[in-house]
């Protein structure tokens, strides 16, 4: 129970973190800032590029009047998906006028959660190894 | 994810503090408490609580800093002694150097708060470390309830 109380308390504070806190707009936002940048690099006019808000994910979305051969590249040539795909911290690319992909995109707040969960239990770990380890029986 | 968690640092050191803490509350005391020993005296005069532990650390090193006993509370016996020689590691020399403590009983072993034993051990010469390593207290919360097949089962054949 005790146990459980604290996961509740650490995905609290992982929820407060990324949302009234702002932090998951602000690293989108970055992100979105940087993949903005790497597409400047391509000298593409009109290319947009978009982070998904709603739910905030590091899925960018491209658009624009490109080719294909500008789209993904060719060999050593990179394309305009590779420049945003090389963007620290981006997950998924795809072009708006593409079909959804297959695999789901998993939103920044349960992204976020899993770290505060996994942080939580690692943390847990330590204190079970500090305090809750069993002595070892000396006479059975 | 590398992003996301390096984005999120402080919110890990956070939820790392909050399993700690978790874990401080959950197996700390627990792992006392679950113990079926466990009906031993563990407050006493002194309590259990942090400044019930700090006053009674600050009033041994007074005690020895001014060389008097500070911890005259060790319960006197209250029947005719027990063999305490059925403890597993206790043998003739150790039980005469409890017996000079006048501890001649279980429930006096029992009955020793984390403080009196470790007062007690202080002045145990040879014996030093025996209390907590032999695990003296809970054998003799067993044998003081007569639970001699709880005490087998967790130290062994009594007497043997």
């Amino acid at each position: 129970m005790k146990i459980l109380i604290g996961l509740v308390v650490a995905l609290l504070v992982g929820w407060i973190w990324h949302g009234p806190l702002g932090n998951g707009e602000r690293l989108i936002g970055r992100l979105q800032a940087e993949a903005e940048q790497e597409v400047a690099k391509s000298e593409l006019a009109d290319i947009k590029v978009s982070l998904s808000r709603d739910p905030l994910a590091r899925a960018a979305t491209l658009s624009g009047p490109v080719n294909a051969l500008q789209r993904e590249g060719l060999g050593s040539q990179k394309g305009v998906s590779d420049y945003v795909r090389d963007v620290d911290g981006i997950g998924w690319v795809r072009w708006a006028d593409e079909p959804e992909p297959g695999r789901r995109i998993t939103p920044l707040l349960l992204e976020t959660l899993a770290l505060a969960a996994l942080a939580y239990f690692i943390g847990l770990g330590l204190g079970w190894l500090l305090w809750g380890r069993r002595r070892r029986e000396g006479f059975a | 994810m590398w992003t996301v968690a390096q984005d999120n640092l402080i919110l890990i050191v956070i939820a790392l503090l909050i399993g700690l803490a978790v874990a401080l509350w959950a197996f700390r005391r627990s792992g006392t408490s679950a113990d079926p020993s466990s009906n031993r005296r563990t407050d006493g005069p002194e309590g259990n609580g942090l400044q019930d532990e700090f006053a009674a650390a600050t009033q041994d090193v007074a005690g020895e800093i001014l060389g008097v006993d500070a911890h005259p509370n060790i319960p006197g016996p209250s029947g005719p002694p027990d063999n305490l020689r059925l403890l597993k590691g206790v043998g003739p020399k150790l039980a005469a150097q409890l017996n000079e403590f006048g501890i001649t009983r279980f429930d006096q072993l029992a009955g020793l708060t984390e403080n009196e034993v470790a007062l007690l051990d202080k002045r145990m010469g040879a014996f030093e470390g025996r209390i907590a390593r032999d695990r003296l207290v809970e054998q003799a919360c067993y044998l003081e309830r007569g639970d001699t097949d709880g005490f087998e089962a967790k130290f062994g054949k009594l007497g043997s």
